[in-house]
């Protein structure tokens, strides 16, 4: 199983090279940086974003879901699959928020702690955010990945509560309000660094929940 | 013992029965040739014994383990018409990829080059899978179907799109594979290289195998060819009527007594020889036979 995972994780760093994905990547930890936001919204952004972006450039493209059928006439499963994809995809927003928040140490006047921990809150959310991204691309490609990556940038930092605010009320807004509570946001992983349980919980529940659900999306697309 | 078994497939796509009670075995070190039109089910087939593909009906069993299980993907290799590869990787890449699945360290190594040998990809190995043309896609195909010492290859249109020469190196590689005990099902429009290559052919129709049996017991049937001075109002029994006159299959009967027939017909026979069936010969009987049906 280990050895199934390695083998999807090492298609990452082909692609960080030999695609677009190192430059996007490059671009996306720059502006954050040069806007220079709290250290904990800095690490949620970049690491959330990033693993949209990951997630769309490894295992979005109609090559790769297409790619995939063959992979699995050989002897691996497709949560190997899946869970391989998800640490390559992971690693990379991980890096990402390690070189968001390193070049934000410079600038940085607080305390050292608080800037581990919102690098350890931006890691965990761009595992989430790969794990529900992962299953959302092998579902519908990489137009949900545009989605996805159109609603943590702009939707995602919004509260419940505030989005009815935004919407003012009504079926749209309580509709609104359920898809900000269930899919991984930014307003909720703000607690991560704080260490609250509940944001943790979620986070881990994406995580682990996704992977299994892009395991299954994978099992139904392949074996029919 | 057979490698594969598959008794009674069947497998419907909707309103469309693409595999109707469809039985086949492989045993260790054959090939066997699956031939048939376009629409035929050939690559349904191929599909539902790769486990690409779950059966409606009827079992596969691969090396003793069903279709599609880990066990059975350890013991049987697919290389598709038209495969895709992770875009992004070189051909050496894509092996490794694959081989990962099969082995580790030093001995995934030795699966790469052997897989790279086996295909002759050496020359391409250092370029990306997503720019290879169709000749190199299938060399791959082939070439990763084969990895990890794989007792059983399903082969769909691998020889297609290859040169003369390579098509000759690849038939003889794939003798060699049969030689170690491999079994080989190959689908192929390529009835040359079936005729050469299998030992047992396949011929599918509709979804059902129309005519199947031993290559050199189907071609040792005979036909008689007529060359008539005009064309015939209407054949004798048992002819059919082609562009330069007649032409039957004798079976167990004899030139003398076809010929005598002819002229008895009033038929002015100008010329006259026997040959041997070809495998497309058989192809189009048993496809004529079915649409007759």
């Amino acid at each position: 199983m280990l050895q199934c995972i390695l083998a999807e994780w090492q298609l990452a760093r082909t692609r960080l090279v030999r695609s677009r994905l190192g430059l996007w990547l490059l671009l996306l930890v720059t502006g954050f940086v040069l806007v220079g936001r709290h250290p904990v919204i800095l690490a949620l952004d970049t690491g959330m974003l990033a693993a949209v972006l990951a997630v769309a450039f490894t295992a979005g493209a109609d090559s790769d879901r297409a790619a995939l059928a063959l992979t699995l006439t050989h002897p691996t499963t497709p949560l190997a699959v899946a869970a391989g994809r998800w640490l390559a995809a992971s690693s990379v927003a991980g890096i990402c928020v390690g070189l968001a928040c390193g070049a934000q140490a410079g600038r940085w006047d607080g305390d050292a702690a608080e800037l581990w921990r919102a690098a350890a809150g931006g890691v965990a959310a761009a595992g989430a955010t790969a794990a529900c991204a992962l299953a959302l691309v092998w579902a519908g490609g990489n137009a949900a990945a545009g989605l996805l990556f159109l609603y943590v940038f702009v939707i995602s930092g919004l509260s419940p509560p505030a989005v009815a605010v935004v919407l003012g009320g009504g079926l749209a807004s309580r509709m609104a309000g359920v898809v900000v509570e269930v899919l991984p946001g930014v307003w909720r992983y703000a607690r991560l660094a704080g260490g609250d349980s509940g944001a943790w919980l979620h986070a881990v529940s994406w995580a682990v929940g996704g992977v299994a659900a892009a395991a299954l999306v994978l099992a139904r697309r392949t074996r029919r | 013992m057979s490698l594969l078994d598959a008794r009674d497939v069947s497998r419907s796509f909707g309103a469309v029965h693409a595999m109707a009670g469809v039985s086949l075995t492989l045993v260790p070190g054959e090939i066997v040739g699956l031939v048939g039109p376009n629409g035929a089910g050939k690559t349904t087939l191929m599909r539902l014994l790769a486990g690409t593909l779950r059966p409606d009906g009827g079992t596969i069993t691969v090396a003793g383990h069903g279709a599609g299980s880990l066990h059975a993907r350890r013991a049987l290799g697919f290389a598709p018409d038209g495969a895709v590869f992770p875009p992004t990787l070189t051909v050496r890449e894509v092996l490794d990829y694959y081989a990962r699945f099969h082995a580790a360290g030093a001995g995934r190594r030795a699966l790469v080059a052997e897989a790279l040998d086996l295909g002759a990809l050496d020359e391409v190995a250092g370029r990306r899978a997503a720019l290879l043309s169709r000749g190199y896609v299938q060399r791959l195909a082939l070439a990763q179907a084969a990895l990890g010492g794989r007792r059983i290859l399903l082969l769909d249109e691998t020889l297609a799109g290859l040169d003369p020469l390579v098509r000759r190196r690849q038939c003889d590689r794939l003798m060699a594979l049969a030689g170690t005990g491999v079994a080989v099902l190959l689908s192929s429009h390529d009835l040359t290289a079936v005729e050469r290559l299998a030992s047992r052919v396949l011929i599918l129709a509709r979804g059902r195998v129309v005519r199947e049996g031993s290559m050199a017991g189907l071609l040792r049937e005979r036909v008689l060819e007529v060359v008539l001075d005009a064309p015939p109002r209407e054949p004798p029994p048992g002819f059919r009527v082609t562009v330069f006159g007649l032409e039957t299959e004798l079976g167990s009967g004899t030139v003398e007594a076809a010929l005598a027939l002819c002229r008895a017909h009033r038929l002015a026979v100008r010329a006259s020889r026997v040959r041997l069936k070809s495998l497309e010969d058989l192809v189009l009987d048993a496809l004529d036979d079915d649409t007759a049906r």
